[in-house]
């Protein structure tokens, strides 16, 4: 019988090898997931690219959560470009550079 | 020969940028897009303190869109309902971007001394600019600060061979901070 803990590890080998789908990781805890993922990579046990992969999931899935789904909705090829101009009014007579400036003090 | 481009980190600047629409700019974003859409592997990064950045910006955008009389309390409500919203909507476009964007929100970093060296040693310049009564002038310092040192260290911390931003103000790091290569748009 495994531990919820090496359930995950397991998955995580799976999806490096891409046997499944990182959807895979979404009814395991956040928090034990990114605790296992973080472990992993400082031991160099997965490679950048799954570890980016899995930490993009899991903050999907909870900005997902946050506005009520229960999973990360498919991706839309037209996101980028609802994204674009967004906050065209708001931001009208300001400059990204220099707002920023003023945020980061 | 450059080696291939694989995880590019965006500077908060840039996704400010797209949202507010401003044309050149978006075209530049969009050259990266195209660029990242080539080969499966490769990322635009938006990181956890990019999207704080972010709401802070709504925030401030908004009590400036305000009348300098009214009341604070209702000022406040004003600008924490109204930005929740806007962020929430920014938020619905943001999970259904295509796999070209990871939305990275839990990282481990280190601070080291490294960030503090670096912040210390490139002073940046000092840049006239119009005070926002829009009627003298004010000096105001552009150079480097924590909050840039604090990106570069996640850009690091995720493997990125690029950070992406339209602040010249990180030019002076450019040949000292690498990996990743800052490229200034």
């Amino acid at each position: 019988m495994l531990t919820e803990e090496e359930r995950i590890e397991r998955i995580i080998g799976d999806i490096t090898e891409g046997k499944v789908s990182v959807r895979a990781l979404k009814d395991y805890d956040i928090d034990l997931v990114l605790k296992i993922v973080n472990r992993l990579r400082e031991a160099r046990r997965i490679d950048p690219d799954t570890y980016i992969k899995i930490l993009d999931y899991i903050g999907r899935l909870f900005l997902a959560r946050s506005l009520g789904y229960e999973d990360v909705p498919q991706p839309d090829p037209e996101a980028p470009a609802r994204l674009a101009g967004k906050l065209k009014e708001l931001l009208s007579d300001i400059d990204p550079v220099e707002v920023v400036r003023d945020v980061r003090g | 020969m450059y080696a291939a481009r694989q995880r590019i980190y965006l500077d908060t600047n840039v996704l400010v940028a797209k949202v507010k629409g401003e044309e050149d700019r978006v075209k530049k974003i969009a050259y990266w897009e195209n660029y990242v859409a080539k080969e499966p592997k490769r990322r635009l990064i938006i990181s956890i303190f990019t999207l704080m950045e972010l709401l802070h910006v709504i925030r401030n955008a908004l009590a400036k869109t305000l009348d300098p009389s009214t009341d604070l309390d209702q000022a406040r409500d004003y600008v924490i309902e109204r930005s929740s919203s806007l962020f929430n909507e920014i938020l619905e476009d943001m999970i259904r971007l295509p796999e070209i964007y990871a939305i990275v929100l839990d990282i481990d970093i280190t601070i080291s001394k490294r960030e503090l060296e670096l912040q210390n040693k490139y002073v940046g310049r000092i840049r006239r600019r119009k005070c926002e009564c829009g009627k003298s002038f004010v000096l105001r310092y552009g150079g480097v600060g924590h909050a840039d040192m604090v990106h570069l260290a996640i850009a690091r911390q995720l493997a990125c061979d690029t950070f992406l931003t339209f602040d010249k103000g990180f030019t002076p790091l450019k040949k000292i901070v690498h990996p990743p290569e800052i490229i200034v748009l």
